[in-house]
This record gives C-alpha cells, structure tokens and sequence, in this order.
C-alpha cells in the first residue's frame, strides 16, 4: 500500500478510529491491532513475503531469548551468528543472488572459462533490507547487553513490523521503539497536529517535487545522448530533488502517521541539501541507516582511532557496503566509493566532527552548501544509472555538451509547465529548510494556514496520472 | 481527542471548499473558452456547418478545412484531438450534438489498426471533455471508463482538476484571461507538422480491415439518427496500404496517395506540404460525393 494511494486514505482513518475508540483501554488489543494492520499493509502489496517478516520477526525473538540465559561466550557468538546468517541469508538471496551469480560469470569469462549458472527470477520483497537491519540490531544489542530481551512476542513483532515504517524506514532501534510498544500511549493533541503537518509536508515532498522531477528524470536518464549539457545538468539537479522528495518524503509521512498512533520515530532527514560538506552530508541524510552503520560496523572496525591507514580502510568498507546495501549494481558501489573519497580528506583534516552552526547562514557557507550539493549530484549520477559506463558518458555528455540548448524543457507547454511547477516546488520547499535551519529546528513546521495551503499546492501541483512508487522501495 | 477530530473536519471542510471552488473556477473557464476542442466545438455549434471533421492527431494535421472550403465553396470545421481514439470521437459527436450543433456531413478520419479493435473499453484520454461533466453524457463516459473515480468530478471537481492538472487547472486560469486562445488549432481547429521529418521505412505493409469497431459502429447510428452523412477516411501512412474487407461506398481511401517520404513528419502523419495535397485531394473527391 502506498502512502500516497486511495487506498491507505481509507485505511488510515479505520485503523486510527480503531486504535483510539475501540481498543485505547487494552495494551494487548492497541498492540493485536497494530500488528493486524501492520501486516494488512505489507500483504497489500503481496501476502507471500509476509512469511519473512514473520521468520525474521520469530529467528530474533527467539535468539534473544537465548541469549539473555546463555552464559557461555561461544554459545552466545553461535547464536548471533544464526541470527546473522538468517537475516543476511535472506537479505542476500532475494537481493543479491543474481549479481553474484552475474559477477562470478564475468570473472570466470576474463580468464577464458565461462562459467554456466542460471539466474534466477527473484521478486525482490519490499522493505527487506529495513526490516532485517532493524531485527538484527536487536539481536546485536541484546548480545552486546546493552538491551534485555523483550519478552512479549506481541510487542516484539510489533515492533519489527510496524507500518508507517516497515517497508522504507526509519530503521528504528529496539532502545528507541520497543519501550514505546510496552507502555500505554495516551493520545496527545500538539503531537498529533505535528503529525499532520509533517504527512502533509511529505506528500508535498512525494507528490509534487518528486514525482514531477521524475517526470523528466526518467525521460533523460533513459537516454542520455539525446539531451544537450544543459539538459543532462539540470536532469542530474532534478533527480538529486527526486530522491530527496521521495524518501524524505515517505519518512515524513512515516513519522507524522506514528504520531497520530501515538509514537517518536527517530529523525530520518535534516535538510541534507544545506550541508557545508560530505561528513555534515552523511549526518542529515538517511540518519538512521548512516547511524546503524555506525554503531554496527564503523566502531566495531575500530571506527577512527585506529592508525590512519587502518582508519581509512573504516571508511571505506563503510561506504562501499552502505553503497551495496542500496541494490545489487555496481553503481551503487562507485555511489559509496565516491562519497567515501569525498569524505577521507575531511577525516584526515580531522574536519569530520566539526560541529556546525546552524543558526546563520554566511555567503562563504553558502558557497560550502552548493558545492557539497553539487559533489552529491556528481555521485547521485552513478547512483540512477543504469550501470557505470552510463553514468560515466553521462558526465562526459554533460560536461561536453551544449549548454545552451533547454528545447526539452521549453519546446512544449505541458513540459515547461511541469518543469516550472517541479522548480517552483523546490524552491519554496528549499525556503522553508533554510528557515528551520536557523531556527536550528530539527523539522519543517507549518501553521494552519500553511497546512491549508500545502494541501491545495498537492493538489493543483502534484503529478497523480502516473503515481510512482517510492524509489526507497526497492532497496 | 475531541479538538483534534474537531479541528480536523473543521480543516478538511475549508479545504473541500477552497480546492473544489477554485477546480469549478477552472472548469467554468474552461467551458467559457476555445481552449480545447471540446470547448471550441460548443461556440462552432451556434454555425451553419456543412461537415465536421472527427479524428485523432491523424484528422488533425491531415485534413486542412481552410483548404476543402476553398475547394468545395462548403463550411467545416476540424474537430479532431491528438492523443484519442474512435471512443472519444463518438464522444466528441455527441458533445456536438448535444450543443446543439447541426451538420450534413461527418468526416471520420480513421487508423485500419484502430478499426480492426473490437475492445469497447473507453479511452482515458478524455480530461478535455471534463467542462462538460454536469452533461449526462459526459458522466456516462466517465462512469464507463476504467478510472471511475473521475466521474465523481460532477459533483467533487477536485478530483478531475486535481488528477488533470497540468491540463485543466492552469489552462483554466489561462483561459480566464485569454479565452479566445486556441490549444495548438487554428481558427477552424486545424493543426499542421512542420515540414521537416520523414520516414525510414523500407518496406510496404498492407493491412486488411473490416468495419467492426463497436464506436464506430456508435457513430454510425448517431449519424443515421441524425440524418448526416458518414464519410469514412484513411489518411495517407508512409509505405502502407490499407484495405477493407468489405466494399464500403463511403470510403475515402488515402494510406497511399503520397509516396514521397518529404511529405510526411513520421510514418502516421504528413507534414505541412503532405497536409496541403492531401486536403486538396480529399476535397476533389468531397465535392464529387456532394454533387452525387
């Protein structure tokens, strides 16, 4: 179900009267029902894979249980490699396994032995690669003994499963959310309303900047060669905007839905495109996937204390498996090697903690913040690729081509239209940023009347004939 | 709790006024306006015509009535859309209809691919008629169509304008100033290709069709009902020949008038050049069926 759909605005207000008027004075039912709708969403898109979510949901239930009671150090190390290997079995069938079988056919080829394996046709679940994160940082806090293993299956799978979340994130932790799940919420006006504002931000963010620009997007990067420099240029803008409306999007509308139910999700974005350099980039973009694997696998590697070749290494195994996590291509991999080169001179500068004032913006931080962005937009290129060679003669076109020519743009109504509505949306969505920016808040905030007003622009703005799917979807 | 809920249907209220107002405004304007086709065939219904021209981007650019009024000394307009099939045009002869609009000839300018489909699925493409929703017809076709939903824009207009706005929300407030302005057609609803493009094709198809397509069919009984005369015609398509399977008297057949390769934009449609021998060939053989 898509949060952008008819049918999750049916479903919404049934499972929120339900929640708060029928079940509000049972935990136990608050929870059942949770769980139910939980589910009823997933298996909306496709009940089959629910039996993952439910293995997953079961396999770390289970293994947490057993390490609270197991004392022996081997035993505890065994179980959290089961629980390791279930989770990234599952995680690297249905993602990965094609690439790999792809990968070993080419390298056998470059030494004059084809190698003879079929692919297979895997339908990649949704939401796999967020749910198995947030299931195995549970385990992985409970062998660290930084948790106590939850012992209500009702709240546990609830927690993996809940659906403003589920399928696109925040990966929340378990130290955050399951205490959440155990305790009666009470329903609390200023949150709600801050709810609202924020699903009616997102959709603002989905359907108006994102789907428009993709309107554009998927027509140049389908064929690069028939666009002028210019054109590539503002499609390589365009598609930086895309992805930042779609999956802040979704994350807004994900943590505006959990407040109408009564919960925090933790922050996902913070205006990324005013980072005054790559590291500030990584801390207000996807916070809870650069922050999972920081704790998960930066600091276990020795995080930056190491020496400096050590150090380097960190970063980048770091940026490289978050580049892999994003799908089985090797664009995504150069995607995380280039963030990784762009990040290493300020490791080794020791700039990469400098903490950053927000409340003003200066003209050399301007300067800063356009400049990350376009080393961003540099490495979103490989990230929407088809494959590396693309992208490469992309950059070359772009760089070489005619940057006079705008004709795709302007030659039609409709199209200089749309491209107006998708730059006119940026802009006011940018105003708003940098507004909260100051403020040093952590979220956009919007009055009444500003509400009221974002609901008319989604309306006579937003791009409705051909919804898309969130691109976050597929990772 | 209660605030919340109450301030929520209080919001949702001033919302459903606001964004319905200003999606009636639109539509009204639209209406009032010449902007497209549907609009522009409601002020030509108050004309004495002779034939009207209905079609798809091929009617469009094909067919010059400037041209065959010269010729034939008749008066007619081209009524054609690009981007439609025959639903929208029976459609479109029932909005003339229904405006009250008179003619003696119907000019149905036709694909053979497109008359050999006996689907009687509605085409989507009919946000143009969308004005018109308060018109039985008009909701009839929408309530026939795959996304039902739009027909609820007879009485929620936000949901057409919201889910067409690109092409309704802003050519309305457009239309609101410039309602004379046409939507790439000229004065009598024609619409040319420049003369540049052409065609690599190498090989001749042929194409055999039979007069079984359900709208067709619907606008042959209006015509009847009506007491117009249905001339049925195939535009010129670069190294393709067409033919029905039956002997029809009231068929054009053009798919193999121009051979040049410079008279056509594409394989389907002739250019500016392509487009003047065509409507001066058409009217020649027009005048002679008249005279009959």
């Amino acid at each position: 179900m898509l949060f952008n759909s008819l049918d999750f605005a049916v479903f919404l207000p049934i499972v929120f009267g339900l929640y708060w008027f029928v079940t509000r004075q049972n935990l136990k039912l608050q929870n059942a029902l949770l769980l139910i709708s939980s589910y009823v969403f997933y298996a909306w898109w496709d009940p089959r894979f629910l039996a993952l979510i439910v293995l997953s949901t079961l396999t770390d239930y289970i293994i947490g249980k057993q390490l609270n009671h197991a004392t022996s150090s081997a035993y505890r190390k065994r179980l959290l490699a089961l629980s390791l290997v279930v989770n990234l079995g599952m995680l690297g069938f249905f993602k990965y396994y094609n690439f790999f079988i792809a990968s070993f056919q080419d390298a056998f080829s470059l030494f004059g032995q084809p190698l003879e394996i079929r692919g297979l046709s895997i339908v990649l679940p949704v939401g796999i690669s967020f749910y198995t994160f947030q299931t195995l940082s549970y385990t992985i806090d409970v062998y660290r003994k930084r948790i106590t293993p939850s012992k209500d299956l009702l709240a546990f799978a609830t927690y993996v499963a809940f659906f403003p979340q589920l399928v696109a994130g925040p990966i929340e932790r378990a130290s955050h959310f399951l205490p959440q799940v155990l305790r009666k919420r009470k329903f609390n006006y200023k949150w709600a309303v801050s709810g609202v504002s924020l699903i009616i931000w997102g959709l603002f963010k989905k359907v108006v900047i994102a789907d428009n620009c993709a309107f554009f997007v998927n027509q140049i990067f389908g064929d690069p060669a028939a666009f002028s420099g210019l054109e590539l240029f503002l499609g390589a803008v365009l598609f930086a905007f895309q992805i930042y409306g779609d999956f802040s999007g979704y994350s807004d509308i994900a943590i505006g839905v959990s407040r109408l139910l009564g919960f925090d999700l933790m922050t996902n974005f913070r205006f990324p495109y005013l980072s005054k350099n790559i590291a500030d980039f990584w801390r207000r973009w996807h916070i809870s996937l650069s922050t999972w694997f920081r704790d998960y696998l930066y600091i276990p590697l020795g995080g930056s204390r190491l020496k400096t070749l050590l150090n380097v290494r960190n970063v980048l195994i770091v940026f490289l498996v978050s580049g892999f996590w994003h799908g089985a291509n090797y664009t995504f991999i150069v995607w995380g090697a280039i963030h990784a080169l762009l990040f290493l001179p300020l490791l080794l500068r020791g700039k990469n903690r400098l903490h950053l004032r927000e409340q003003s913006i200066k003209p050399i931080e301007v300067l800063k913040m356009i400049l990350t962005f376009a080393l961003v937009t540099v490495a979103w290129i490989y990230f929407r690729s088809d494959n590396v060679a693309t992208a490469n003669q992309y950059l070359l076109e772009m760089i070489s081509g005619s940057w006079v020519d705008l004709s795709f743009f302007t030659g039609r109504f409709k199209y200089l239209l749309l491209f107006l509505i998708a730059m006119s949306s940026i802009i006011i969505m940018l105003a708003h940023e940098i507004k909260a920016y100051k403020l040093a808040q952590r979220e956009v905030r919007l009055s009444a009347f500003l509400k009221l007003f974002y609901c008319l622009l989604i309306v006579f703005m937003g791009a409705f004939k051909n919804p898309l799917e969130f691109i976050y979807f597929q990772f | 709790m209660r605030r919340f809920l109450k301030h929520s249907l209080l919001f949702l209220g001033v919302f459903l006024i606001l964004a319905n107002g200003l999606s009636w405004m639109s539509l009204y304007y639209l209406r009032k306006s010449e902007f497209y086709k549907p609009s522009f065939a409601l002020q030509k219904s108050g004309e004495q015509l002779d034939y009207i021209v209905l079609g798809s981007s091929t009617g469009l650019t094909t067919l010059n009535t400037q041209t065959i009024d010269s010729i034939t000394g008749l008066q007619g307009v081209n009524l054609s859309m690009d981007d439609t099939s025959m639903p929208i045009h029976a459609l479109m002869l029932e909005h003339f209809l229904a405006q009250g609009g008179k003619v003696s000839s119907c000019v149905l300018v036709f694909d053979a691919g497109q008359m050999n489909q006996q689907t009687l699925q509605q085409s989507g493409n009919a946000y143009r008629f969308l004005p018109f929703i308060q018109e039985d017809y008009v909701a009839d076709y929408y309530r026939a169509s795959d996304n039902t939903l739009l027909s609820r824009s007879e009485w929620l207009p936000m949901i057409g304008v919201g889910y067409y706005n690109a092409e309704l929300f802003y050519p309305g407030l457009f239309s609101a100033i410039k309602p004379q302005r046409h939507n790439r057609f000229d004065a009598r609803g024609n619409y040319s290709y420049p003369n540049s493009g052409g065609s690599n094709k190498e090989d001749t198809d042929l194409m055999t069709f039979r007069f079984d397509n359900p709208w067709y069919k619907k606008i042959k009984a209006v015509c009847a009902a009506n007491n117009i005369e249905l001339i049925l015609y195939h535009p010129p398509k670069f190294k393709s020949e067409v033919k029905s399977d039956t002997a029809v008297s009231n068929f054009i057949n053009h798919s193999q008038l121009l051979q040049d390769t410079t008279f056509f934009y594409d394989e389907l449609h002739v250019n500016s050049e392509g487009r003047q021998l065509t409507s001066v060939a058409f009217a020649n053989e027009f005048s002679k069926r008249i005279k009959k």
